[in-house]
């Protein structure tokens, strides 16, 4: 046994000898199989589940296609719709990046300050971070629920928001089943219940940041917030840029609204459809399946050209620990 | 001495104002959850009533056992159980097959592949869903729970997949020497000397994709939408919320949806080591 491994790494030395290059490629074949057979499965799946699909999506946007009696092929014709024909899309651009605009500052800034308090050195701390965490982990359809009957609109039966407006004297509000923009606002209200779970990460990123440099500007005299503003802040760039990134790609294809807005979630008068909420109800409710591939290439193009944006303009991010 | 416990007061107060800032915002912020508690354990006539009610009237556990025997829950939640268990076990095995081969076999052809895969994560999955639609359909396989587990047994995740690589990286090289001299092959390597050690990183993939496929209504909304189709808890909750058995008795809708999220909280408080850890990994590394 021991001969054999001695002998192989023998000719595996004498194999970089030029004339035996052939040999070598073929030992490195052999050497392959093993892996090959060990990611086969995953390359199957990708191909299967990820990229016939893809191409598949590229080529039915050109057709007019509805699954039983449509497949003509429109060319451009379904990305012309989208630009210039279809009447919901000028709302839909609003009211995504309305929402995009206000939810992500308003998430990020939201968690932050909760995880800033989060990070305080006091007994029991860690019980406070498992408690605001709980509200994440509802499942989306069952909070939907609730906060249907919490925000409901109804002037005999008022939700329990609806209550409270009334308790102190104020009117009521139609929540997410107004027909202008403060539909996205609640959801935005809805979605402060789960900052608990961006707080995480961020705790994990003050974990990471030496103690020397606190320590230091201790000895210097600065304050609470001044090391706040020149150590903390600073240091959790790298992780706004991720959080940055991955809030926008997440928000551009929402499409929660589905689980409590009124009219399949579109809301009164499209007051709450979004760009990922228009694909779903053009594929799965109205099978136009050509129109909503399109719409969704357009979503990838944006998705591409956010994220290009945001790396071409990251020189306030420190990479340097 | 004075200023001393002066300091000391101060700091004492400081504190009791955080507690109680701690406290208000904890309480802020389960009230939903609290609500709906409320509400699954509410006597029919109490959640009928025209005035919406925050505390129940009573602990009526019964509504857990009518919403499942009668309120047509009861099946959904077989399914789901058993879509769960699957996912539970294919995602943490799908992850170290793939990853024990990124990370310590040698192959012509492994950095293409890994970049190909990595890019598939920044994919919005709804350009592969509708299409994955079509085929789905071709196959008989709409109106069955196979698309929910199915694509996840072969590739569970670029994410998944990388961060099991990652783990696998840290394991040093000797912990399979000697089980190499002895004979045993990679597959044996893979799984019975490193996947052990690789438990912390396979606990949050398992765990979290058991979550996840617990809460998924959307999957099943566009693959198995018709009426006579075996669902899950999460798509009957989504479903049956404006059917007719579910306005005569609403205290059924939120005795599922307590058991929907009771699920995930006790699975997080269980193993929250592991999911915080996996979740800050996940942060940090990407």
């Amino acid at each position: 046994m021991v001969t054999e491994r001695v002998k192989e790494g023998f000719a595996e030395g004498v194999a970089t000898a030029p004339a035996r290059r052939p040999s070598r490629l073929k030992k490195r074949i052999k050497g392959s199989v093993t892996g090959w057979l060990f990611i086969l499965p995953m390359v199957f799946g990708i191909c299967v589940f990820t990229l016939y699909p893809i191409i598949q999506s590229l080529y039915y946007s050109f057709y007019d296609y509805n699954m039983t009696s449509r497949f003509d092929f429109v060319g451009l014709g379904n990305y012309i719709e989208i630009f210039s024909g279809d009447s919901d899309m000028p709302k839909v651009m609003a009211n995504t990046l309305l929402f995009a605009l206000v939810n992500i500052p308003v998430t990020l800034c939201g968690s932050y300050l909760l995880a800033l308090f989060l990070n305080a050195n006091l007994k029991g701390i860690k019980a406070f971070r498992v408690l605001f965490y709980l509200p994440c982990t509802m499942p989306a359809i069952v909070s939907g629920i609730v906060w249907s009957y919490i925000m409901r609109y109804n002037v005999e039966t008022p939700g329990l928001f609806n209550q409270m407006l009334a308790a102190v004297g104020l009117p009521m509000s139609r929540f997410f089943y107004a027909d202008n923009f403060s539909a996205v606002a609640s959801i935005v209200l809805m979605n402060l219940w789960s900052l608990g779970g961006g707080t995480i990460i961020w705790l994990a990123q003050f974990k990471n940041i030496p103690r020397q440099l606190y320590e230091a500007a201790e000895i210097d005299g600065a304050g609470a917030v001044r090391r706040f503003f020149s150590i903390t802040l600073p240091m959790s760039t790298p992780m706004v840029f991720y959080n940055l990134i991955t809030n926008f790609i997440v928000t551009l294809q929402f499409n929660g609204t589905l689980t409590f807005a009124p009219n399949t979630g579109a809301g009164n008068g499209n007051a709450t459809l979004m760009f990922g909420l228009k694909i779903y109800l053009e594929a799965f409710r109205r099978t136009n399946m050509g129109y909503a591939c399109a719409l969704a290439w357009v979503l990838v193009v944006a998705v591409g050209l956010v994220t290009a944006l945001l790396f071409k303009t990251n020189k306030w991010v420190q990479y340097d620990n | 001495m004075t200023t001393n416990q002066k300091q000391k007061i101060r700091s004492n107060a400081v504190k009791g104002v955080m507690y109680f800032f701690l406290v208000l915002i904890a309480v802020i912020l389960l009230f939903p959850y609290v609500f709906m508690l409320n509400r699954g354990l509410m006597s029919n006539e109490w959640i009928l009533d025209s005035y919406m009610h925050y505390w129940t009237d009573g602990l009526h556990f019964s509504n857990y056992v009518a919403a499942f025997r009668d309120g047509g829950y009861g099946m959904p939640l077989v399914y789901s159980i058993a879509v769960c268990a699957i996912v539970f076990v294919s995602t943490p095995f799908a992850s170290m097959l793939a990853a024990y081969a990124f990370a310590k076999l040698e192959w012509i052809g492994r950095s293409f592949v890994f970049s190909v895969m990595m890019v598939t994560a920044l994919l919005p999955g709804i350009v592969t869903q509708i299409p994955l639609y079509v085929l789905y359909n071709d196959l008989g396989m709409t109106n069955t729970l196979l698309p929910l587990f199915l694509p996840g047994i072969f590739f569970s995740g670029a994410m998944n997949v990388f961060l099991t690589r990652q783990f696998l990286m840290s394991v040093p090289r000797e912990m399979e020497e000697s089980a190499k001299l002895d004979g045993a092959n990679a597959l044996v390597r893979c799984f019975v000397i490193c996947m052990p050690l690789c438990a912390p990183i396979l606990i949050y993939l398992g765990v979290s994709a058991f979550i996840a496929a617990w809460g998924d209504y959307l999957t099943p909304s566009m693959y198995n939408n018709s009426t006579d189709a075996p669902y899950t808890l999460a798509y009957a909750l989504y479903d049956m919320t404006g059917r007719e058995t579910n306005s005569v008795h609403p205290e059924w809708i939120f005795a599922a949806a307590t058991i929907t999220s009771l699920v995930p909280t006790i699975l997080f408080t269980v193993f929250q080591k592991y999911l915080i850890e996996g979740v800050q990994t996940a942060g940090l590394k990407g």
